[in-house]
């Protein structure tokens, strides 16, 4: 006895060696503080201090260490006596499919084992990118979804499109959910000729914790009548367990437009209308050509480069704080964003927000809750509209401002439109946002919860739109007007839910989910104009105008239905998954409010048939999924189905009544049937990890405001037309661990999508309104046009194919050019990870057609607006085969007709096709050597860019906003710290 | 322990029942009736409303572009003014329609005088259903809305030829109607017009901007005129002009006021800021804007020296050396103080109406008399320069004289002023004659109407063009 305990104290005392190491993150390299280390075999089991690292003594020369830690995988690595010193990273447990848990909104299910198709984008992807909205943070990464953002204008609207264009006319916006409730992601804005005010742009992007797009019918069946156009499921950033941890990101950047528009100088402008004179044998006067004749010929201002050419600031101060016990989590956050414009001045957004969390469960874990609240004030101030629109502005117009910095208006006797007034008539949106938000859940037995989630937001936009005096002609003796909107939109939803599980070990699990929804919208809105302000001081005012014309609307929303799930899930082998909802709606009629929906999805995940484990090791997974179901469509506006007689203005004294619209109580449900079928497999450990799907939907019963003629009164009324549209696709996905070891990693993730939209069936569609509009067997988006065929060299007009060959041009002569619809579309995001180095780098691209910005624009080049200097190559009897037509500046005459027509023509239907470096992301953690003396957790310093770089056919102006009147999504650069305390 | 767990069961049994009985109520999609808003029901239920209904009509037809538009169309198709700024118009002033203006005659005419009619129409479909309007009251009012649905649809005729005839408001059937001989739409509407003249009261309530008989005898006489129903057209100007309860004003700058005495039917202004669409249109917007539409060298020409009506109805600006004269029978641009109201329908129209018939019926010399009534009113005093202005016309003049005279007169007299000349020169057929000398190049024999828009031909296939046209 004394000679084994003294032989293996001489055993243990020869081979004792002491191990040490640091223990950090693998996504953000810090280092990660009370993480378990424990030597496999033994019960030597250590945590690690402050600053991730450990030290154990006496331990065996070899064997293995096991690293765990709450939200990290578990890593086990070897070491000796001669490696003793390990740096070790663990992974998130959010990048490994296995534990990956993915949220269907009222149930989550395991990645491996969803029925549906459902897209993860989580917090870092999003935080990697300098963007102010969610939505923007989503371009390019997700299959099937195609977001464009509108312009580049802070607060920028969206729009977006999952899987295809799926209604002749009703809404195509998916449904948005945060944290379950449902959010309006229409613009709240009663009146503007500016689209900058997207709600979810008060949403802080730094806030959320995943977003999860559902496509198919098993993942939005449950979500119903608005589950057809898809559902984007926000979550916000919950607490996380340990110590309190402080979180505070600071950044600033700037921006510029992707493209400024290249116009003709003050030279070349001039050449132009003397030319264009010239070829309209019309003499130029003072008063048809006055920049020709009183203007100063040598004066040059470049709009372009004065109204747009300016360098947008952003400025971005985060601090979150989160910590916790193993019962009860908490989070706060505020968040500090600002936004100017590249305009002159510095107008913009400046967005305050803050939110809180706090999560609970009791020491038996059968009662729990969350509560969540978010409140954010924003303004935006912008112009009436968009001053890119002012930028063919004459180059040798009289100079904007004279010597005192006061508007010019008049030279040499002649007005002018000043562009610059532009920037006196403001626009300003203040918003604020509320989101609240209480889970709470009670287990009754083991297997059978009870959850009750109930949720409040309410969105505010009070909108003031001004022109002063100073920004008009003073000679027509201006008075000021305004106007002033306010509108209050009020959500509440209230939804009970019991689940149920039965877990067998032979015969598997079996869940259950019933639920109810109750849910009303409530809108009010006032509106006033008011003018006639006689000093601009007054302006802001409504008591101040002479005239004011207030109305108001208010509306009410009500929303019910009744859902359920059934989950029936063998050994992770065999998966079924039945949804099912019924829906009501008060928008629609008595009789014709409720209907029901639902959905089937199954899974196969081969990979754990023993058959394949023998013959095919290098798999890793492989799953063979399907469903196909029902979905709906409730995105019009409320109260439809009655008519309406509104007040009109007083007539001499007495109060008027004017019907409003036509009615039809009959209409229903718009419907959406959709079938997918998808194979995912991971090879060599799922480094590599694919996902081949197909998707076809198929929408009928499609519900239009149906066009009439004119002839009866009104242009439209609404009703379900038996019109099927088929949006058929594909959809690929593939993310690769190309290298990764302990110091360098490298994976790509890439996805392409390649859909096609096909009309399939639309009875009386000849005998319709929409006869001229769509073609069975083709695209929504058909374009048609001309057919162009060159210039004519007697004219120098553009000339077009007379296809029916009754000597006219007229839209008999209309050919199908194809259709705006992308052929394919997707995007590669490779990241880089060198110790604390990691380099994100994302291309989206794009195949598509759109107008071309020469062709498809609306001036007539040689009347009295600057164009683009590439129209220079313009027919003349010595340039024959000169790209564009003759200058003319007479509004009558084969030059304007030929211009008129070439706007709808196969030469105006260009390739817009792009890749684009959409972002890329440089951040360096600091070694901990270097700031563990400051007693900081990690410090990170990164640097991002946005729209970068752009490769395209399309020249002119940028492909994605394709517009040479709205401003183009800027070019972001920022750079910022990150630190934890 | 099993009991506890049996009442948690029984906890949840009951919840779950609940929520189905409370998913399978449908008290809570039902909401309140939108806020307001009136449905038409309601709108016909009771005398105030329904009137209001009616009332609403004329509001919006005091601001809709049907009635903004047609002066200076039909100002530039004819030969009244050109467009001096507005280059849009540009095939309006050549009288050569094509595509490009066909969404300008869309919005702004077709759309929007149908826009009235089916207004008028559903009004009069409810008043005939509403059981609680009272029975005059419901008389009263659908004869005002067969007057503006005449109005109307005489504008209709007027620049389309055939046009639908749609007299109900029940759009499943209207969505598919096709082109009416325009014979048959002024048959309905000298119907309307009858219908309008039997019911409506004496009086007007308000000044003279709701319909009262008089007015529906004014527009019969000039749709009677048109129709060459000499006779007809003579005894309903007669009638109101010897009612005497209208008289011509003196001042010729004063006809355009508010309550004109020379005024049967005026649209009271209902757009903020406003007096007339006339006034918006024609004056420039400052002292040193230049005018957007000048008045054509012929019509300039037109008038005889020492006519008040130049110097009233017209403005004339110097800009860059050039004298630039414009259309000003309304002086008032934009304010909010009501002096003006555009007229519709007044007594000097009444007189040449009542002229041209005498002539026609063969009675030159009562005609001349009524032609020589409006040249007093138009009458300078004699000058040195002007020694004779516009003298009075000969007893004596042949037929054909007479009634080049009346049309001259008219020309001068309802200048700009609702469309009047171009109608005149449509329904004379005079417009080959005249527009082909003034518009050699472009003037084509079929423009005396105006194409359908392509628009509603693609939206109602039984629509049919009008010769020579797009389709």
């Amino acid at each position: 006895m004394l000679a084994t305990l003294c032989l293996f104290t001489t055993l243990q005392s020869q081979g004792q060696i002491t191990v040490t190491g640091q223990v950090r993150s693998q996504s953000n390299g810090q280092p990660l503080a009370g993480a378990t280390v424990s030597i496999s075999g033994t019960t030597l089991s250590i945590t690690t201090a402050e600053n991730g690292t450990f030290t154990i003594r006496q331990v065996p020369p070899q064997g293995t260490l096991q690293i765990s830690y709450t939200g990290y995988l578990t890593a086990i690595r070897p070491f000796s006596a001669v490696k003793n010193k390990l740096h070790i990273t663990l992974e998130d447990k959010d990048n490994a499919l296995e534990e990956v848990k993915i949220n269907a909104g009222y149930y989550s299910v395991k990645d491996k084992e969803r029925t549906g198709t459902i897209v993860k984008i989580d917090a870092k992807t999003i935080a990697n990118q300098p963007v102010s909205n969610p939505l923007a943070a989503l371009q390019g990464r997700v299959a099937g979804l195609i977001i464009t953002q509108r312009n580049g204008l802070p607060g920028s609207d969206f729009n977006v499109q999952l899987r295809g264009r799926s209604s002749i006319q009703s809404g195509t916006s998916p449904l948005y959910l945060i944290d379950g409730i449902p959010f309006p992601s229409e613009t709240l804005a009663q009146n503007s000729a500016i689209f900058a005010n997207s709600p979810l742009n008060t949403i802080n992007p730094a806030d959320i914790e995943s977003i999860e797009i559902l496509k198919d019918a098993d993942a939005t069946a449950i979500y119903g009548s608005r589950g057809a156009n898809g559902v984007i499921l926000i979550t916000t950033k919950k607490g996380k367990e340990g110590g309190i941890a402080a979180d505070f990101r600071l950044s600033g950047g700037i921006g510029s437009v992707t493209k400024t528009l290249e116009l003709m100088n003050t030279q070349e402008y001039l050449q132009m209308r003397r030319e264009a004179f010239v070829n309209d044998k019309v003499s130029p006067t003072n008063a048809n050509a006055p920049d020709l004749l009183l203007w100063d010929n040598n004066r040059y201002q470049n709009f372009p480069e004065l109204l747009t050419g300016g360098t947008s600031k952003t400025q971005n101060a985060q601090l979150r704080l989160s910590g916790g016990n193993n019962s009860t989590t908490y989070a706060f956050s505020a968040n500090y964003y600002r936004e100017t414009t590249v305009f002159p001045g510095d107008n913009g957004l400046a967005r305050k927000d803050a939110s809180i969390n706090l999560n609970h469960r009791s020491p038996n874990k059968k009662f729990s809750f969350n509560l969540s609240g978010s409140y954010g004030i924003s303004q935006n101030n912008l112009y009436a509209t968009d001053l890119t629109g002012s930028v063919t502005t004459v180059p040798n117009a009289p100079t904007v401002y004279d010597g005192d910095e006061k508007l010019v208006w008049v030279d040499q006797g002649v007005s002018f439109a000043n562009p610059f007034a532009g920037l006196l008539r403001t626009n300003s949106f203040k918003g604020s946002r509320f989101n609240g938000n209480f889970v709470m859940g009670y287990q009754f037995i083991k297997g059978l919860e009870f959850k009750i989630s109930t949720g409040i937001n309410t969105n505010n936009i009070n909108q003031t739109s001004l022109t002063p005096i100073a920004a008009q002609n003073p000679a027509s003796s201006p008075t000021g007007f305004a106007s002033f909107a306010d509108n209050l939109v009020e959500n509440f939803s209230v939804e009970p839910q019991v689940n149920y599980t039965l877990k067998t070990k032979s015969s598997g699990e079996i869940s259950f989910l019933v639920g109810s929804t109750f849910q009303g919208t409530s809108s009010r809105g006032t509106f006033t104009s008011a003018s006639g302000y006689t000093n601009d001081l007054l302006i802001g005012s409504i008591a101040g105008a002479l005239t004011k014309d207030p109305t108001n609307t208010v509306s009410e929303y009500r929303y019910q239905a009744f859902f359920g799930r059934v989950n029936y899930n063998l050994h992770s082998k065999y998966l079924i998954n039945l949804t099912g909802r019924r829906d009501g709606s008060s928008r629609f009629g008595p009789g014709r409010q409720f209907a029901n929906f639902g959905a089937i999805g199954a899974a196969w995940v081969f990979s754990q048939e023993e058959f394949i484990k023998e013959k095919l090791g290098f798999l890793s997974f492989g799953k063979i999924r399907g469903s196909y179901g029902i979905t709906g469509n409730d995105q019009i506006n409320n109260y439809q189905y009655l008519d309406s007689y509104l007040p009109t203005t007083a007539y001499g004294g007495q109060s008027g009544l004017f019907s409003t619209r036509l009615f039809n109580e009959n209409y229903g449900w718009e419907n959406n049937i959709k079938l997918e079928g998808n194979l995912e497999l991971g090879f060599i450990n799922d480094r590599l990890r694919m996902n081949v799907g197909w998707f076809r939907n198929i929408s009928d019963n499609q519900l239009v405001s149906y066009s009439l003629p004119g002839q009866t009164g009104f242009s439209s009324v609404l009703q379900n037309l038996d019109a099927k549209i088929e949006n058929q696709g594909f959809e690929f996905e593939v993310n690769t661990v190309n290298f990764r070891t302990n110091q360098f990693n490298w994976s790509t993730s890439a996805n392409l999508t390649i859909a096609r939209n096909k009309l399939l069936a639309f009875p009386g569609l000849a005998a319709s309104s929409y006869a001229t509009t769509y073609f069975i067997g083709l695209p929504l988006n058909t374009v048609q046009g001309y057919q162009y065929t060159g210039i004519s060299p007697q004219t120098g007009a553009y000339q077009f194919q007379d296809s029916n060959g009754d000597g006219l041009i007229t839209i008999a002569d209309y050919q199908k050019l194809g259709t705006s619809d992308p052929s394919f579309y997707g995007g590669i995001s490779n990241t880089f990870q060198y110790k604390g180095l990691s380099l994100d780098v994302f291309f989206q691209f794009c195949k598509q057609k759109g107008t071309d910005p020469v062709y498809g624009s609306a001036a007539l080049v040689g009347s009295r607006v600057n164009v683009l200097k590439v129209l220079i190559d313009r027919w003349t009897p010595e340039n024959p085969d000169a790209q564009y037509q003759a200058y003319s500046q007479a509004s009558s005459g084969p030059i304007n007709t030929s211009r008129l027509l070439i706007r709808t023509s196969s030469a105006s239907f260009a390739d817009a096709s792009f890749i684009r470096l959409k972002n890329l992301a440089i951040s360096y953690s600091l070694p901990y050597q270097l700031i563990s003396k400051i007693k900081i957790k990690s410090a990170k310093i990164f640097l991002q860019g946005q729209n970068l770089w752009t490769i395209s056919p399309y020249k002119i102006t940028d492909p994605e906003s394709q517009s040479i009147t709205a401003l183009p999504p800027l070019r972001m650069g920022t750079i910022g710290i990150q630190l934890m305390l | 322990m099993k009991n506890l767990i049996r009442q948690r069961i029984l906890l949840l049994a009951t919840f779950l029942v609940t929520i189905v009985l409370m998913s399978s109520c449908q008290k809570f999609v039902e909401i309140p009736a939108p806020v307001g808003q009136l449905s038409s029901v309601n709108t016909f239920e009771n005398d105030a409303t329904a009137s209001s209904a009616i009332t609403g009509i004329y509001s919006r037809l005091s601001e809709s572009p049907i009635i903004q538009s047609i002066t200076p169309l039909n100002g530039l198709y004819a030969d009244e003014i050109i467009n001096f700024t507005d280059s849009y118009q540009s095939e309006f002033a050549i009288s050569q329609l094509s595509l490009n203006s066909s969404p300008a005659i869309n919005a702004n005419l077709w759309n929007s005088g149908y826009q009235f009619i089916y207004q008028a129409n559903a009004a009069i479909d409810q008043l005939f259903l509403s059981q609680s309007v009272s029975p005059e009251l419901k008389l009263h009012l659908s004869a005002e809305a067969r007057f503006i649905r005449a109005y109307i649809y005489l504008s209709l005729v007027n620049l389309f030829g055939d046009v639908p005839l749609i007299t109900s408001g029940n759009y499943q059937i209207n969505m598919s109607k096709a082109r009416s001989p325009h014979q048959e739409v002024i048959g309905f509407i000298v119907a309307d017009l009858e219908f309008a003249i039997t019911h409506l009261p004496e009086q007007p309530a308000v000044e003279k901007i709701r319909a009262d008989r008089y007015s529906a005898m004014a527009l019969l006489a000039r749709i009677q005129l048109y129709q060459k129903n000499y006779e007809t057209a003579r005894q309903l100007s007669n009638t109101v002009i010897e009612s005497k309860k209208y008289s011509l004003v003196t001042d010729p700058s004063r006809v355009f006021l508010r309550n004109s005495s020379e005024a049967i039917f005026q649209l009271y202004p209902t757009k903020v800021n406003q007096n007339t669409p006339d006034g918006l249109t024609f004056l420039p917007a400052s002292s040193t804007e230049v005018p957007k539409y000048l008045l054509t060298v012929d019509l300039l020409n037109a008038f005889e020296p020492g006519d008040l009506r130049k110097t009233s109805w017209t403005m004339t600006r110097s800009y860059l050396g050039q004298n630039l004269t414009y259309p000003a029978k309304y002086k008032v641009l934009n304010t909010s103080a009501l002096s003006e109201y555009l007229v519709l329908l007044r007594l000097s129209e009444q007189y040449l109406i009542r002229a041209e018939a005498n002539i026609n019926l063969g009675n030159v010399t009562s005609g001349i008399s009524d032609i020589n009534l409006i040249r007093k009113r138009a009458r300078q005093a004699p000058s040195p320069l002007v020694k004779d202005p516009i003298p009075e016309l000969s007893l004596q003049l042949d037929r054909e004289s007479a009634l080049l005279a009346l049309e001259k007169e008219r020309r001068i007299e309802l200048m700009l002023e609702n469309g009047h000349r171009w109608f005149d020169l449509r329904r004379t057929s005079r417009a080959n004659t005249v527009l082909q000398q003034l518009k050699p190049a472009t003037w084509k024999t079929n423009a005396t109407v105006w194409p359908i828009p392509i628009e509603q031909i693609r939206l109602n296939p039984f629509l049919t063009q009008n010769a020579g046209y797009f389709n």
